[in-house]
């Protein structure tokens, strides 16, 4: 003992990086070591967290609808709306916030008060009105008419030979006293006021018609028109006004006698 | 009119012409088809057989004819009937005859009548006797000739009646009538207007004459107001009704059975029915309240009248015994005088207060399509043409105290709303009523403080009066 004293133990300076050294590589090499052994467990089994690894390879079939199948349902309906596989989540309660007090020296801050619109007087509700109705067009459109178109005076036929029209067939011949008696009707009828004045005098259209058994006109046609419309029209507007020209003679067989009648503008009077 | 009857002649030649040159190819085609096989001749056969059916087709005759002037009247000579028996009483019944037939000729309102002493002084019984040519010339300047025999034989007057067209020697004759009837004056005048008609509705273009038609209207001759009948020419006037109170508006329905008249009893002023067939009232249900003013429709199956049911006169319609009535105005103001449009039977004018003075108005037979007429003064009492082209009426265009002028008769076309006046100061005119030829009015006419029964042409000429002694409201049969 002579040569280690307690005191030169103790003073004796201790190697303690080693140890130190050595603790962290030991702990290093522990964390080291789970960590790859996490690492590895999770590359061998990380996939079959919940997995059924054993129904691999089975078929699904999914049913987009059942209604047209006449199958019976695996979940037939249940007559409860109420009952439900899925409950719904109950909504939270609203949490319930206290008013702090107000300090008991505290002056209330005025709120500001928004201005008070005037509200509009609700209009007294009167009874729904009878709509009264259109007044009646209490004027009329007339006027005076122009002198009648009256015969008035006679056209003598002086030669006793001389018939007023003269006809493909005999009918003129025979009778001539028809022929007067559809010129005197559609002349009748013949209103001037409808040709337009500024017709030249002279002007004359040619209007086609025949004459029925019973004397009735009919297929009433513009055989050669005048450069008037207005005479065109009116000449035709002539022969259509006229019922009946009396039956035709019993002398005469045939079924229908044919008219080429012309109308000529005298002139603006 | 030379012009056009040369090109008619040349019409005609061609005609003709085309006529002689279709035989021609008949007469080869004949020629041709002996000589030829039997399929052959069938198809020829029915080509000729549609040429032939082509030619008849066309074989009405061809008339050229036209108008510059307007229409001239028919120069017309009614000869004095030659007598041809020896009876007593010819001489009298022949005077009212060709009196009365160149009357209604006269009256017809177509005819330009030579006078009785421009005629050539024969008077020829048959067509043989007839010397067109002496009628043609001067100063007759006839177009046309009725003439014929009147004999009396054993209480029955025998007419032969012609009507020979004076300007066609060769084809002259266009009517031949024989009448017979038991000797009298009233057949005498019966007989005279029915050749009248005959001559009229085959001149007159098939309007039938108006000489057999009589006039219906009120006449205060015995201290009440009776309906009272005469012929349209004032003849043979007499009373229809023997009610002993005041009758108003008669309205003939158009089968000439019944008269429709307005008549004050108990209860007011209703409707009442008189049948000219049975000669006595027949029931007609006339709505309450004051009832007034009827008027028939043209097939005589509806009335309308107006009626006052709660107190302001409106026009109703019914069926002709009263029956389905029908209120068609509700206008404030009294309307009254109804009147249908005979043509279409669609149409009412009426005359109607609702402005204060009476204007007249129109509207659809259902009420609706409302429409003035007339636009001021003082319009009253319309009546619509047989064909429904115009609406006479009585008017006082200017009223008012001091006013110029007076009631006239106008007539209004319907289509065009011009108005003609066709009387012109001669009292105070009311009341018009149509013929059935559309040619005359018959109207009322108070001068001098009487009122009497007037007519004239529905241009206003050739006025004349039909009685005498207070009568009024007249209305013209409907044939």
């Amino acid at each position: 003992m002579a040569g280690f004293t307690s005191e030169d133990l103790l003073d004796q300076p201790e190697g303690l990086a080693s140890p130190f050294a050595q603790s962290f590589l030991l702990h290093g090499l522990i964390v080291g070591v789970l960590f790859g052994y996490a690492y590895v467990h999770n590359m061998l089994h990380g996939s079959e967290w919940g997995a059924n690894a054993f129904q691999q390879g089975a078929i699904q079939a999914t049913l987009v609808s059942t209604a047209a199948l006449p199958l019976p349902q695996d979940h037939p309906p249940t007559d409860n709306v109420l009952a439900t596989e899925t409950p719904s989540v109950a909504p939270a309660l609203e949490e319930q916030k206290t008013e702090p007090l107000p300090l008991p020296d505290a002056v209330p801050i005025p709120e500001k008060q928004a201005p008070v619109k005037p509200q509009p007087k609700p209009e007294p509700k009167t009874p729904p009105q009878h709509q009264p109705p259109p007044k009646p067009q209490n004027k009329a459109n007339y006027g005076e008419a122009a002198p009648a178109n009256v015969p008035r005076s006679t056209a003598a036929n002086n030669s006793a030979n001389s018939p007023n029209a003269v006809t493909g067939g005999d009918f003129g011949a025979r009778f001539g006293w028809y022929v007067d008696v559809i010129k005197r009707k559609v002349a009748q009828d013949w209103y001037l006021q409808e040709v337009d004045p500024s017709t030249p005098a002279g002007a004359t259209v040619y209007v086609q018609f025949t004459v029925g058994r019973d004397g009735s006109p009919g297929t009433v046609s513009l055989a050669t028109p005048s450069s008037s419309a207005s005479l065109n029209s009116s000449c035709l507007h002539a022969v259509q006004r006229v019922d009946t020209f009396g039956p035709l003679p019993a002398g005469y067989n045939e079924s229908n006698l044919n008219v080429l009648y012309h109308c000529t503008y005298p002139g603006a009077r | 009119m030379k012009a056009a009857n040369e090109g008619a002649r040349s019409g005609y030649r061609c005609n003709r012409g085309a006529f002689l040159s279709f035989k021609l190819k008949k007469a080869q085609g004949m020629r041709a088809f002996k000589g030829i096989s039997l399929p052959h001749s069938r198809s020829i056969f029915f080509i000729l057989l549609l040429l032939s059916l082509e030619w008849q087709a066309g074989a009405q005759d061809w008339v050229r004819t036209g108008t510059n002037l307007g229409a001239a009247r028919i120069r017309l000579a009614a000869a004095d009937f030659n007598p041809s028996s020896g009876d007593p009483q010819t001489p009298a019944l022949k005077t009212t005859f060709d009196t009365t037939l160149y009357s209604d000729l006269n009256n017809a309102g177509i005819f330009d009548m030579v006078s009785k002493s421009m005629a050539p002084p024969v008077t020829p019984a048959s067509p043989q006797q007839m010397n067109l040519a002496a009628w043609a010339a001067a100063p007759a300047n006839a177009a046309m000739v009725a003439f014929g025999s009147f004999a009396v034989n054993g209480g029955q007057i025998a007419v032969y009646g012609w009507l020979f067209d004076a300007k066609n020697p060769e084809s002259p004759q266009i009517l031949g009538k024989q009448y017979n009837e038991a000797a009298s004056q009233d057949n005498a005048r019966l007989i005279a207007h029915r050749f009248a008609d005959e001559i009229i509705t085959r001149l007159g273009g098939g309007i039938p004459g108006i000489a057999e038609t009589h006039i219906y209207f009120v006449a205060a001759r015995g201290g009440n107001k009776e309906i009272w009948q005469m012929d349209y020419d004032g003849q043979g006037q007499h009373a229809v009704t023997h009610l002993g109170t005041i009758s108003l508006s008669p309205r003939v329905s158009p089968s000439n059975d019944r008269i429709a008249f307005a008549s004050l009893g108990k209860q007011g002023w209703s409707i009442r029915m008189f049948s000219l067939v049975l000669g006595r009232p027949v029931s007609f249900n006339s709505p309450v309240g004051n009832t007034l003013s009827p008027a028939w429709s043209s097939d005589g199956a509806k009335l309308a009248f107006s009626a006052a049911r709660n107190g302001d006169p409106e026009i109703f319609t019914s069926d002709a015994s009263g029956g389905n009535l029908k209120q068609i105005t509700t206008f404030k103001g009294p309307d009254v005088s109804p009147t249908w449009n005979p043509k279409t039977n669609a149409q009412i004018a009426w005359c109607s207060g609702r402005t204060g003075l009476p204007q007249i108005y129109m509207m659809d037979s259902d009420g609706t399509s409302v429409q003035r007429l007339t636009d001021g003064g003082y319009a009253t009492s319309p009546s619509w043409s047989p064909n429904g082209q115009f609406v006479a009426f009585a008017w006082n265009r200017k009223y008012g105290p001091g006013a110029p002028g007076g009631q006239d008769i106008y007539i209004m076309d319907i289509a065009s709303k011009r108005w003609t006046q066709l009387t012109h100061d001669e009292g105070r005119q009311d009341f018009p009523s149509w013929s059935p030829d559309g040619r005359h009015i018959v109207f009322q006419r108070e001068k001098g403080g009487a009122s009497e029964i007037w007519t004239m042409l529905s241009d206003g000429t050739e006025q004349h009066r039909l009685t005498q002694g207070g009568n009024s409201m007249p209305n013209w049969s409907w044939k």
